[in-house]
């Protein structure tokens, strides 16, 4: 019984029997899981496999066909909108940033609307915040429109923790940054799952990332999910599972994977 | 959302904080310590153990009072997770905030009316400019008349033409009606109601039809083009053409330009029209006239030449619409935001210019006895 209330306690989002179709497509027949308090889960699957519309539904910007998606606890329908702003952020794909807003505005827009603080105070936590994922202080008074994908993203990242969540939704992080700045995005996300204690859920096609950071990763295959932990994953022989990761490009991360490993832990 | 009170308490040097230290609490831990009194520089010691709650804002106060009091901080019972996060945010380094010199109200009055002064020339320039480009564009085309893009015309012309028939016609028809009867009020009374006929056909012919029609159709073409060349623009389709070795004025520019030049006299014959039966109607009904009298008198009237001064001016009006709809579109850059920016000058600018060019009009035909 104890076990049980831990094991219940530990879980931050489920996920239960989800069916989601458009027309007589189906997309996902029955797709259950959950996702542990504290963990970097990548969701993988190949193209029109419904990854985003799987990462819709978790935010419930998508109401799914049938099934349930709890998040703490608590039905995701039932999640008040001041609530959810500070339950999760998201960062969309290409950033979504307000493009009429300044960097500094997208975030003090947030703090502006659910918390009490004074102007002064919303403008120095978004600047901590802003320095906190990698940016200059010049850049705060700019215009969305005037920055770099690089850029952009991190903005679009620092307006997703502007209240502090406990989850981090991630659609396609690293798409369209430089190897650089791509593994710069991952020691990013990593120091901050560590740092801000954040569950980080993130769809991605990057191996690299996968191998690097991810804790545990799901596979949508079949209108369902695999859900394991890499070593596991690469195990299994499912034909698509072993394309992806055995292909020359999940091999080549790999090996980056130990690389990774050696650059961030031997400091 | 915890519903935990903050507290703070002091004990010699020694302050305690209870319960949550977040984002929702921040404002309130700023006010309470900034009661505390130390009277010497003694070191004092923060005891966080009991904590629930700790955020990026908690340690942003905890960061701010450390760097801030001149008392030596020790912080005791930290717990570990609450640990990390402190000094993941300490370790920040804040750089200079970037604040820009703020000017006085009417300095700044006064440099917006400066530079929107200074913007006119250019925007002249640009316009004839863009002009002098779609002029070349349609002599090359005409080089190569299978060059044109007929399809692409024919679409725009049902687009600009045939779905604006029912507001065309609605709005000639009331204007007109309004116009008729507001007249006769004030001609019945001298006993020449019948002049009222003369007023309808004389100024729908000559102004209010051509009129009406341009202004109506730049609110709503010419919107049509920017908006629609500005997000071509900033989803960089306009780039692709261009590196493929497309020249956008003939593919984007030129369809539009020639389907408004062949829609907007159509319109405004018809709007012409349309004002023509509205101004039947009152006549009939509150002038007492017929069917046949009411045309005589219309004949009477109205001249070939005021029709002719009324369509001559149609294509001309059409062509500065579509010249600056497709600018405008062309000058979007970047942002969604810049689309709307864009799409409201150019229906301001394209207004403007015809009823400039419409007075200009009226004075020459004046001058030359038309």
């Amino acid at each position: 019984m104890t076990t049980n209330t831990k094991k219940n306690k530990d879980i931050i989002i489920s996920v239960k029997n989800i069916v989601n179709r458009f027309g007589k497509h189906m997309i996902h027949d029955g797709v259950s899981f959950d996702i542990i308090r504290g963990e970097i889960l990548g969701i993988v699957g190949g193209s029109g496999s419904g990854k985003s519309v799987l990462l819709k539904t978790l935010v419930g910007l998508h109401h799914p066909n049938k099934g349930t998606v709890l998040i703490n606890g608590k039905h995701i329908d039932n999640i008040a909108s001041f609530e959810s702003a500070s339950l999760f952020g998201v960062l969309f794909q290409e950033g979504a940033l307000f493009s009429s807003l300044t960097v500094e505005e997208n975030i003090t827009f947030l703090l502006r609307e659910y918390t009490s603080l004074k102007e002064n105070e919303q403008t120095e936590l978004a600047r901590l915040k802003l320095t906190l994922v990698g940016l200059e202080a010049e850049t705060t008074s700019k215009y969305p429109a005037a920055l770099s994908v690089g850029m952009a993203k991190r903005v679009a990242l620092a307006r997703a923790l502007a209240l502090d969540p406990l989850i981090l939704f991630l659609d396609e992080p690293t798409s369209g940054l430089d190897p650089i700045n791509a593994n710069g995005f991952d020691e990013l996300i990593g120091k901050l799952n560590g740092g801000l204690q954040l569950t980080v859920v993130m769809v991605t096609h990057d191996l690299n990332t996968l191998f690097n950071i991810c804790t545990r990763v799901a596979v949508l295959v079949d209108k369902t999910i695999i859900i394991d932990t890499l070593p596991n994953l690469l195990k299994r022989d499912h034909p698509w599972i072993q394309e992806f990761f055995h292909g020359s490009r999940g091999q080549g991360a790999l090996v980056a994977a130990q690389y990774y490993a050696r650059e961030t832990h031997g400091n | 959302m915890s519903h935990l009170e903050l507290r703070i308490e002091q004990d010699n040097y020694r302050i305690r904080i209870f319960g949550p230290l977040d984002l929702h609490h921040f404002q309130q831990a700023k006010e309470i310590l900034q009661q505390q009194h130390f009277a010497d520089d003694k070191a004092v010691a923060i005891d966080l153990s009991e904590v629930t709650h700790f955020d990026t804002a908690g340690a942003a106060f905890l960061r701010n009072l450390y760097h801030a009091t001149k008392q030596t901080l020790k912080f005791e019972n930290f717990r570990p997770e609450h640990k990390a996060l402190f000094d993941l945010i300490n370790q920040i380094n804040l750089g200079k905030p970037h604040t820009k010199k703020s000017l006085a109200p009417w300095m700044k009055i006064v440099i917006r009316i400066g530079k929107a002064t200074m913007d006119i020339w250019p925007t002249i320039f640009e316009l004839i400019s863009f002009m002098g480009r779609s002029w070349v564009a349609l002599l090359k085309v005409l080089k190569r008349p299978s060059s044109l893009r007929f399809i692409s015309i024919t679409h725009h012309v049902e687009a600009i033409g045939i779905n604006a028939v029912p507001i065309i016609s609605l709005i000639a028809f009331v204007i007109s009606i309004v116009l008729a009867y507001q007249g006769q009020v004030q001609l019945k009374p001298l006993g020449v109601k019948q002049y009222t006929v003369d007023l309808i056909a004389i100024s729908v012919l000559r102004e209010m039809g051509v009129l009406l029609t341009a202004i109506m159709i730049a609110g709503r073409s010419g919107s049509a083009f920017t908006a629609e060349i500005g997000t071509m623009k900033v989803r960089q389709e306009v780039d692709a053409l261009r590196s493929t070795g497309f020249d956008p004025f003939e593919l984007l520019i030129l369809p539009r330009l020639i389907a408004l030049v062949v829609a907007l006299p159509l319109l405004t014959l018809l709007a012409d029209l349309m004002g023509l039966f509205g101004g039947a109607l009152i006549s009939l009904s509150l002038i007492d006239m017929t069917v046949p009298e009411y045309l005589e008198r219309v004949r009477q009237a109205a001249t070939w030449q005021d029709f002719l001064v009324g369509m001559i001016k149609a294509p001309i009006f059409a062509f500065v619409i579509a010249e600056v709809g497709c600018m405008y579109g062309l000058k979007v850059s970047g942002s969604s935001e810049s689309v709307g920016k864009e799409t409201t000058n150019s229906v301001v600018k394209s207004i403007f210019l015809i009823l400039i060019l419409d007075g200009l009009f009226s004075i020459y035909f004046q001058k030359v006895g038309l």
